[in-house]
């Protein structure tokens, strides 16, 4: 099935394949639903306009300005499908909601990131969707996100946000992002890297399951998929759901998106560095910065071997520094993607690590109120197995891999000591002959708000737009 | 010497909201509370300790008292009792197993009577800190903090030797690392007459396991697997109380079949399980698994359920994914033949390595703990044996060794 090449399927919305560089600036309007029926008729002009791209439509040729596509969150999708919503059949966490209380220690949402102090999502329920409109300018993709949203579609928008690429893809902390990504197997891209690279193909090669619903993953099994009623589609539109016989398929092509708005203290982060190095060679404020990084700031690996040409930035596995001399154990890359030095065998290290990959599709925001970062996206067919796992096990777990009082210094949340645990807020850098430990590190990212949604395929967005009228033609079962 | 065990009592018709209201209050991790009613952390001989409450078909409602320990149970309940006496004469104790069933004297006496009559010694289960006494481990815990300190605190040392000296000087003073290098660690070294005894014992068992599998084939291959979803209010009331601190405490409670075949065969995987595991996992880690402090499985007196207990490291979702994708196998010696368990194939295969089946199954099988305690939160398994590796070098440097190799471990 994956020897398809799914990223010119006309079926998985565009955004899952596509970073959209050349559309480089985004507006994303969170909207509630008011009124049902309308709001699936809205969508069903969208779908028959051909305004929620998919995959096959290729990176956008000159005279294309605008892209859009469409997600849900679990509220949204309860709205929408009344009985058809069958929450069991979902991601439990996605069908919980970010904002729950223990999805926020989970996802280390207290303390400076406790959803409290969020701009937007903190009230569970409040969102029900996210309409994301890709341009070449700011005004393009408002003008178009507004002209979707402000029509008479049964829904509200709650809340509006503003993305965009800086050149050479730099985050505001000044280093290149989205280095490394997971390649599905099977596609064009992964064949040649497998060719032209077995060392980059061996870290980053998946299978398509891992990421989206409907095709096996790393265990050959098919992952779990939201279904709904079948009586809820009588056309015929979904497939029947390979669990559940007498139900459908809705997750098949689609996948789960985490939004995370991530505000980066840019001032704080280089004026602490600044002070903390002593400025001799080896330690000045940007190798202090790439040391918490994990990455030098033009994107390429610390661990190089001096005699590759050209230069690698993604072929490395850790296991040549187990001891993060090179780069260090805790630091943000390798927190994040510990590749083949999870445990002993590099194997198996391998197999768990690629169990928990997750696709990015970042951008930048700077808000109104004079804050910049990141908007961070993600895509994985597990919210749990994947994207909270990496936060959870690794990024915010204060004993990872015999670390002790630290969380990962770019995305952890930094706590006081309590229930008899320490205070977490170290940073430590391995050297010789004994390692060099910066206390008192100050949060520099906190979230700013944040939600989990339900990416649909082009068909399940077609499904999701007629259930209103195929209830009434045909009550659900 | 280290000793696990459960003490499961049943609770009188009717009273199981009583005994979840009394423990209800408690402290979720008590380490250094004042307001611990149980006063956990007088204890010496103890490491981690939990309360909970199960529901059973035919025998109604019990309370599991697990306790992780130093010495011999006999001497733990004492000072458990000591503790309980010397905080408010024993009355919240009491209270608390009033509720139980059968328990007429209620004095600390005949409370301490009960407790050893309802002890339930495991049928194999994991120690990391092999032979380390909780003493011990706090002991080396502080020699890393003041290693750390004295590191990380003004002008870094010019060289090794002067790193070592600093070092030593600070161990010396510091009146909580007070004769820091007098504690003998007694190793990990299985002495040659239990080595003996468990390799034949694990070969015996191992045999008995090859017969009874084939024996047991069809009645596994056929058994139901139940793949439910688990209850959200369920997973909810788990999750709720997990990520406290970074080390968590599970416990889980299963039904498993009754039969003679399959209940010897489980014995014969457990007797496998405990013999290999003395003999081969004595160095902290469970194969490649780096994060179990103490776990242990136990069958109720009537052999119907088994209970797994188990303090680990980590979030539950990556203590679960080690399982998967590094221990299935055992996972399975030790859980195949319980009651809607995913498919194994002779006790090994399939089954744990089964992700999502085996991991729903894994919380729909657990109950919420209402009490846990652990005595050295600070500190994970991974550190626990670094520190053990620094206070043995440091002894050795003040020794005279010149090795300052350590200084890379700090």
């Amino acid at each position: 099935m994956t020897e398809t090449d799914l990223t010119s399927s006309p079926d998985i919305q565009g955004i899952f394949f596509r970073g959209y560089v050349k559309l480089d600036q985004a507006a994303y309007g969170f909207f509630r639903v008011t009124d049902r029926a309308l709001f699936q008729d809205w969508l069903s002009g969208m779908l028959k306009e051909g305004a929620i791209t998919s995959a096959k439509d290729k990176q956008p040729a000159d005279n294309v300005v605008n892209r859009m596509n469409i997600a849900f969150t679990s509220a949204g999708m309860s709205t929408l499908l009344a009985a058809g919503y069958i929450a069991e059949s979902y991601d439990h966490s996605f069908a919980a909601g970010m904002v729950v209380p223990e999805r926020s220690r989970i996802l280390g949402d207290t303390e400076a990131n406790d959803p409290k102090n969020w701009d937007w999502g903190a009230k569970q329920d409040e969102i029900h969707g996210v309409l994301m409109s890709f341009a070449t300018s700011k005004d393009i993709a408002e003008e178009r996100l507004l002209a979707a949203l402000c029509q008479v579609n049964g829904a509200d928008c709650v809340h509006r946000t503003f993305g965009h690429l800086e050149d050479d893809n730099r985050e505001p902390f000044g280093f290149k992002d989205g280095v490394s990504q997971p390649i599905i197997k099977g596609t064009k891209r992964a064949k040649k890297v497998a060719r032209e690279n077995p060392d980059e193909a061996r870290v980053s090669i998946v299978e398509a399951g891992e990421l989206i619903m409907g095709y096996p993953d790393g265990t050959g099994e098919i992952p779990r998929s939201p279904a709904t009623s079948a009586g809820l589609d009588p056309d015929g539109i979904l497939d029947t759901h390979p669990e559940w016989k007498d139900r459908r398929d809705l997750g098949k092509n689609g996948s789960y998106l985490v939004f995370r708005q991530l505000a980066q203290d840019t001032v704080g982060f280089w004026d602490y560095l600044s002070e903390t190095a002593s400025g001799e060679d080896g330690d000045t404020a940007l190798e202090l910065a790439e040391k918490m990084i994990g990455r030098r700031k033009d994107g390429e690996a610390m661990e190089q071997d001096p005699a590759k040409k050209p230069r690698d930035n993604n072929s490395f596995d850790f296991s040549k520094d187990r001891a993060g001399l090179q780069c260090p154990i805790g630091s943000h890359v390798r927190r994040s993607n510990n590749r083949a030095v999870n445990i002993k065998s590099e194997k198996l290290s391998l197999d768990v690590t690629m169990r928990h990959r997750i696709l990015r599709r970042a951008r930048i925001f700077d808000d109104d109120n004079g804050q910049t970062g990141l908007q961070f996206m993600c895509f994985n067919a597990s919210i749990v197995r994947q994207f909270e796992f990496v936060q959870s096990a690794w990024c915010n777990n204060s004993f990872f891999q015999g670390l002790q009082k630290e969380v990962d210094p770019i995305v952890g949340t930094h706590r006081p000591a309590k229930l008899g645990a320490p205070e977490i807020d170290r940073y430590t850098i391995p050297q010789e002959p004994y390692r060099k430990v910066l206390k008192k590190v100050p949060q520099f990212v906190t979230v700013k708000g944040g939600a989990y949604f339900f990416l649909p395929s082009l068909k399940a967005l077609q499904f999701i737009s007629q259930t209103v009228k195929a209830n009434a033609d045909k009550p659900a079962l | 010497m280290h000793n696990k065990f459960t003490i499961v009592t049943p609770i009188q018709g009717g009273q199981q909201g009583k005994v979840q209201a009394l423990l209800k209050p408690c402290p979720y991790v008590c380490a250094e509370t004042p307001d611990d009613p149980f006063g956990f952390a007088r204890i010496e001989t103890l490491h981690f300790a939990s309360l909970s409450t199960f529901d059973d078909l035919e025998n109604g409602w019990s309370l599991v008292f697990e306790h992780n320990i130093d010495g011999s149970i006999e001497d733990h309940i004492d000072n458990v009792l000591t503790v309980a006496e010397t905080l408010d004469g024993g009355a919240f104790l009491l209270d608390l197993y009033s509720n139980s069933a059968q328990f007429k004297a209620h004095t600390l006496d005949g409370l301490r009577d009960y407790m050893l009559a309802h002890v339930i010694k495991p049928q194999a289960g994991f120690i990391s800190a092999v032979g380390m006494t909780r003493d011990q481990i706090r002991l080396d815990a502080r020699v890393y903090e003041v290693v750390d300190e004295e590191l990380g605190s003004g002008a870094p040392p010019a060289t090794s030797d002067a790193a070592a000296a600093r070092v030593l000087k600070a161990l010396d003073t510091d009146p909580q690392t007070k004769g820091w290098d007098g504690v003998a660690d007694p190793g990990t070294k299985l002495p040659i007459i239990p080595k003996i005894l468990s390799i034949l014992a694990a070969l015996f068992h191992g045999i008995a396991f090859l017969v009874l599998v084939l024996v047991n084939l069809v009645r596994e291959r056929t058994a139901d697997q139940d793949s439910a979803r688990p209850d959200p209010d369920l997973r909810r009331s788990l999750e709720k109380n997990e990520d406290l601190i970074s080390t968590n405490h599970m416990i889980s409670v299963v039904y498993v079949h009754t039969d003679a075949g399959r209940q010897l065969a489980k014995r014969a995987g457990f007797g496998l399980i405990r013999n290999l595991v003395t003999l081969i996992f004595r160095n902290s880690f469970l194969g490649e698994i780096n994060t179990i402090h103490f776990a242990h499985w136990s069958y109720t007196k009537d052999n119907r359920r088994l209970i797994f207990v188990s303090n680990y490291d980590g979030s539950w979702r990556s203590y679960l994914d080690d399982f998967t994708l590094k221990a299935s196998n055992g996972l399975n010696l030790a859980w195949a033949h319980s009651i809607g368990f995913p498919k194994t194939w002779a006790m090994l295969w399939g089954g744990a390595s089964k992700g999502p089946e085996f991991i729903d199954y894994a919380r729909r099988s657990m109950v919420p703990t209402l009490v846990w305690y652990h005595a050295y939160p600070s500190v994970s398994v991974t550190n626990i044996a670094r520190n053990r590796k620094l206070r043995a070098a440091l002894i050795k440097s003040k020794n005279g060794a010149k090795d300052t190799s350590w200084l890379e471990i700090v």
